[in-house]
């Protein structure tokens, strides 16, 4: 994959509009900036293989945590560079993707999500039986990125993170491959007598997702510098999903729009504790009735019909 | 074109069971290059078995298929497309979510045509020559999921034209539910792929006026079992045929 000039330049443009926002902010709101990046390329990821390409897998939490749990073990038991820890984490939940893409290759719909949930499941029981090894529920205490703990300067690290993580996700969408993806979700039948290799291309997009959750767990890892079972709790996954729904399944900006928008909402119902989930769930409901394509979709609508009467009122171009 | 006297697909001895039923029993047929072939025969003759066994979407229980002399039954529905057999659905297939144009282009992308198309452009061009061609061209921006049922077999049916080399084209009930006009449109379509690109058809259908004006020869299926072949008027004749459509 190469990049042309003309891209390069728009990457650094988003740089370049997105970093100096931390000089305005407090220490608290920049690392919940920071882990919306963090949320922007789980749930981007997650709309690879369930907005893309209709694999409904509920085990992609579990391979955050995979990619976390694999990198903070290397490091800490093998002292290997964390810059090193990072990529194998990645690699690990990728080939682990492999697997039970491969294992769930004849699964559709209900099937594929149970089967992928038990999976996270076996694995957080795993993660927390496995004492010795991860120290279970009292959680794994990991190594950070950084030898600051300031917010500050991990702004900059999953600024990065999100930004190449997105740009790549965008060109395997743009590519031929988004339209083997999109074929596989639209009629899988259809895409196979279209000379489609379903199977290699639903195991790729299996790897390439769980790849980049595997990633983003481990930075997240070496940056909250703890881990532990809960993150592989059902609530995870339901809260990404609520995300790729509340910005737009299917839909590149979607899930970007979607993590910012759930993370700072969570963080301003924060002192409401559980409730939260059951107001998100309530917008997922009347979203999935009212628009099922998110914000995304809402502005699509609208935004024509604002323009449209604004020129009715002489406002704007004409 | 008329057939060229030489065999293109063959079937030896296809069997397909599913449990206890056989839908496909024995069936051994020879389809030569440049032919439109009719497949006829009442409900659950096993018309649809065969064409997904000829496609790879089932695996025969037994027989073999070939073409060009080449067997190709153990070949994955895609490799067999690379090869050249492409197919249509008896309820149009298309992938709703996306335009038309890009329904299109999936065939010409895919993974069975390698560097057989050299450029994106060159892929655009022909998928909208084909959209002309089959008069959807001014709907090549709008979601499949808008067009009517008619609409959906055309596109179906152009999309698997995108195909290089198309070497046999399957289609099951083409004229199924669609009105006058579109099948008008379908009949042209075929009969000048098969004049100008020589490319084969094997079409499934109910529609005998449609099936008299395309096929010389027709095969009637009945219990997964070819029980009478040649031009329509002579089949028509045959006591076995007729016993099978009216119950004997």
């Amino acid at each position: 994959m190469t990049i042309s000039g003309k891209h390069l330049a728009i990457l650094a443009g988003i740089y370049a509009i997105l970093a100096p926002i931390p000089l305005w902010l407090g220490e608290y709101f920049i690392h919940v900036l920071n882990i919306s990046f963090y949320y922007v390329v789980m749930a981007a990821s997650w709309n690879l293989i369930a907005g893309y390409t209709g694999q409904f897998s509920l085990a992609h939490h579990a391979f955050a945590a995979m990619g976390g749990y694999t990198s903070a073990l290397l490091v800490i038991h093998f002292n290997i560079p964390i810059l090193l820890g990072i990529p194998l984490g990645g690699l690990l939940a990728g080939a682990v993707g492999f697997f039970l893409g491969t294992l769930c290759l004849k699964m559709r719909a209900l099937y594929l999500g149970l089967a992928t949930w038990a999976f996270a499941e076996s694995f957080r029981i795993t993660l927390s039986m496995g004492y010795k090894l991860t120290r279970g529920d009292l959680g794994l205490s990991t190594p950070t990125l950084l030898d600051t703990g300031q917010a500050f300067h991990y702004y900059y690290v999953f600024l990065l993170l999100a930004i190449i993580s997105l740009y790549i996700m965008y060109r395997i969408i743009c590519s031929r491959i988004g339209y083997y993806m999109r074929s596989i979700r639209d009629d899988e039948e259809a895409a196979l007598s279209m000379g489609v290799n379903t199977v290699k291309w639903k195991r790729f997009v299996f790897v390439i997702s769980s790849f980049f959750a595997g990633i983003a767990g481990a930075f997240y890892g070496h940056y909250i510098g703890l881990l532990s079972p809960v993150s592989v709790d059902f609530n995870e996954m339901a809260i990404l999903i609520i995300m790729v729904i509340t910005g737009g399944l299917r839909t590149f900006a979607g899930p970007i729009i979607g993590a910012v928008f759930i993370e700072l909402l969570s963080e301003v119902l924060r002192e409401y504790g559980e409730i939260r989930m059951v107001l998100f769930a309530l917008m997922v409901i009347i979203l999935m009735r009212v628009n099922r394509d998110g914000i995304v979709g809402l502005g699509r609508n609208v935004l024509p019909k604002i323009k449209t009467a604004l020129m009715r009122n002489g406002v704007g171009p004409r | 074109m008329a057939d060229s006297g030489i065999k293109l697909l063959e079937t030896e001895n296809l069997t397909k069971r599913f449990g206890g039923l056989t839908a496909i029993d024995d069936l051994s047929l020879s389809i030569q290059e440049g032919e439109i072939r009719g497949i006829i025969g009442p409900n659950g003759s096993g018309k649809t078995t065969l064409m997904n066994l000829i496609s790879g979407l089932y695996k025969a229980t037994s027989g073999a298929i070939y073409l060009d002399g080449n067997r190709i039954d153990q070949l994955k529905p895609n490799v067999r497309t690379s090869k050249g057999i492409i197919r249509t659905f008896q309820i149009p297939k298309v992938f709703r979510d996306m335009t038309v144009l890009e329904n299109m282009l999936v065939p010409a992308l895919s993974d069975s045509q390698g560097d057989r198309y050299k450029q994106r452009v060159e892929i655009v061009d022909q998928a909208q020559e084909l959209l002309q061609f089959v008069q959807l061209s001014h709907m090549e921006n709008r979601s499949a999921k808008t067009l009517s049922g008619g609409q959906n077999q055309l596109l179906q049916i152009a999309r698997g034209f995108m195909i290089k080399p198309l070497r046999i084209y399957l289609m099951d009930e083409p004229f199924a539910g669609v009105n006058p006009q579109i099948k008008s449109v379908i009949m042209e379509s075929i009969k000048e792929m098969n004049r100008e690109k020589g490319i084969t058809f094997i079409v499934v259908s109910h529609e005998m006026p449609s099936i008299r004006r395309l096929c010389d020869t027709v095969t009637v299926i009945h219990e997964g079992r070819c029980i009478a072949e040649g031009t329509l008027e002579k089949v028509a004749h045959v006591p076995a045929v007729i016993d099978a459509y009216i119950g004997g």
